[in-house]
């Protein structure tokens, strides 16, 4: 530095010296990232265990055929002509809410309905095979810890669209039940020793040395699933969707440039139990949604899995308070307009087919729930958006209520209260929106609706 | 910015507070001031973040519910001190 300044010499040099201070924590971000613990870094009063908050008798879970959920075997279980009246009540009150301007069903509402369930590529059991491997390249395969290698498929994964990650190991008695034993289509899944997966007519080979699932969620718009069941409320899942099936194709990708299979969902919802992967991977807790609520994004995520050969750390299933909650907790059941979800404890008894037994839960009458979806025109989700877990957590208040619940189930209830105060304002009309269709148009909000800060600003 | 301004303010009064001569808290006072500006400054926390959150009604409720009862415990402090500042 000079002896004597100028003024605008002296502005220079500090400029010198904030681009150094800035940029010295990246000569360490090697250093920092071997440090790094693997899985979420979580608020202290979210606890990892062995084994879920909800009971699990892994003796007496069975590897279940997806064809069995109401999602495909709806017919099967309320009859063809039930099936068949519904069918045309759902195009009746459709055409007609068009017609009449009905708040989230107009043309506007259902053409970006439309707009946000096109695009994404092809889901692909062993996905589409065109990037370069090591072998290609003439190099050995990535080799790392498996640590370190949950730590790049996290990265990958985040940047790739993706907001909570972790990982299960499997097990022949355990962890393995929960891969399907045949996709939606009907088609088997075995699991033998093989080098590589295969894919016929008939069936789906994962090699048994696939060990490690890794399991991830997707974000939800709060702000559309708000306004549901209406067609605009409906495009929070199908978005989802479109947006996973990117994911899963890079990521199958990226596990093929390192010298590994990414084994993926055939078709939405194929490969294996969502929910039960996502606890076993401590995303988040069983709920009386009967679904996956995580601390961060409640139930607003959308949950996937891929099995893969590249080792990698399992994360273990958490204690957020979110199962202890749901037991004191009825918002959901109470707001379901068919009441399908349960309303009593939680059981190891299941309530039909569509539900695999072997583990505690709040089993639901999924036919009811169906059905509704074809009374209204399309899909529903009020159970999701008014879970007082749904929350975007940017009020201090969410995380004073996310710790205390965590703690004790005392305050539970008049959490509940508080809520309902605050975000129901139809606490009594669950079938109105709790905010209109119509004003999600005149709102400012970000990329795909979502908060994708929320998971750095949460696990920091 | 916002706060900022609140910690300027905050600042500025409890600098008077402890400096002036004209009003002396007593212990039990500025309990109940500081315990009402924490619950003040909480509810505004609250009213702010749920405006980002898109949930206007859910931040007026928040203000009203926390911030409410830390105003009143904070000019409850005031009134007790200025009722004493004026017997005295």
């Amino acid at each position: 530095m000079p002896e004597s300044l100028t003024r605008r010499e002296f502005m220079k040099e500090l400029g010198k010296l904030g681009a150094v201070a800035s940029l010295a924590p990246m000569v360490n971000l090697e250093e920092q990232a071997s440090d790094k613990a693997v899985g979420l870094q979580r608020p202290s009063f979210i606890k990892t265990q062995d084994e879920p908050t909800s009971g699990v008798d892994w003796a007496n879970v069975n590897r279940y055929a997806e064809f069995n959920t109401v999602r495909r075997g709806f017919t099967k279980y309320v009859g063809e002509d039930e099936a068949n009246r519904l069918s045309e009540l759902r195009a009746a009150n459709l055409d007609k809410w068009l017609k009449e301007g009905k708040d989230g069903y107009t043309l506007l509402d259902r053409a970006m309905q439309s707009g946000a369930g096109s695009g994404g590529v092809p889901r692909s059991f062993i996905g589409p095979q065109k990037a370069k491997t090591p072998e290609d390249l003439g190099v050995p395969k990535w080799e790392g810890s498996p640590e370190e290698a949950a730590m790049v498929v996290t990265a990958a994964l985040r940047h790739l669209g993706a907001a909570t990650v972790g990982f299960v190991e499997l097990d022949t008695n355990t962890t393995e039940k929960l891969i399907y034993s045949h996709d939606p289509d009907g088609v088997e899944l075995r699991i033998e020793d093989a080098e590589q997966p295969e894919e016929t007519e008939e069936y789906r080979l994962i090699p048994k040395k696939a060990r490690w699932a890794v399991v991830y969620t997707v974000q939800m718009s709060e702000e559309t699933m708000t306004r549901c069941p209406t067609p605009i409320g409906s495009m929070t899942t199908s978005l989802t969707y479109r947006r996973s099936q990117n994911i899963q194709e890079r990521l199958q990708e990226f596990l093929r440039g390192l010298g590994y299979m990414g084994i993926g969902e055939a078709s939405t919802n194929a490969l294996g139990i969502a929910p039960a992967f996502g606890v076993m991977a401590g995303l988040g807790e069983l709920s009386r949604l009967n679904r996956l609520v995580t601390p961060e994004y409640g139930p607003m995520v959308r949950v996937f899995k891929l099995l893969t050969d590249l080792p990698l750390a399992p994360t273990k299933p958490i204690n957020a308070g979110i199962w202890d909650f749901c037991h004191d907790c009825l918002k959901c059941a109470e707001m379901c307009p068919p009441k399908n979800l349960s309303f009593g404890d939680a059981t190891w008894e299941v309530r039909g087919g569509w539900n695999n037994p072997g583990h505690e839960a709040f089993f639901e009458n999924s036919t009811a729930c169906r059905s509704y979806w074809n009374q209204i025109g399309t899909n529903c989700g009020i159970c999701f958006t008014v879970c007082p877990f749904s929350s975007k957590n940017l009020a201090s208040f969410h995380r004073f209520r996310n710790s205390v619940a965590a703690k004790t189930r005392m305050f539970n209830k008049a959490f509940v209260s508080l809520d309902d105060l605050l975000y129901s304002p139809y606490r009594d009309q669950p079938e109105t929106p709790q905010k209109s269709a119509a004003s999600w148009w005149k709102q400012n909000l970000p990329d795909y609706g979502i908060d994708t800060y929320q998971t750095v600003r949460e696990t920091s | 910015m916002l706060w900022l301004i609140l910690g300027l303010v905050l600042g500025a009064g409890v600098y008077w507070l402890v400096t002036t001569e004209k009003v002396k808290l007593t212990w039990y006072e500025w309990v109940l001031a500081v315990v009402g500006v924490i619950l003040l400054l909480y509810g505004i926390e609250n009213y702010s973040a749920s405006q980002l959150e898109l949930e206007p009604r859910a931040g007026g409720f928040l203000l009203l519910i926390i911030g409410l009862p830390g105003l009143i415990l904070a000019a409850l402090a005031g009134v007790l001190a200025f009722l004493r500042a004026k017997k005295a």
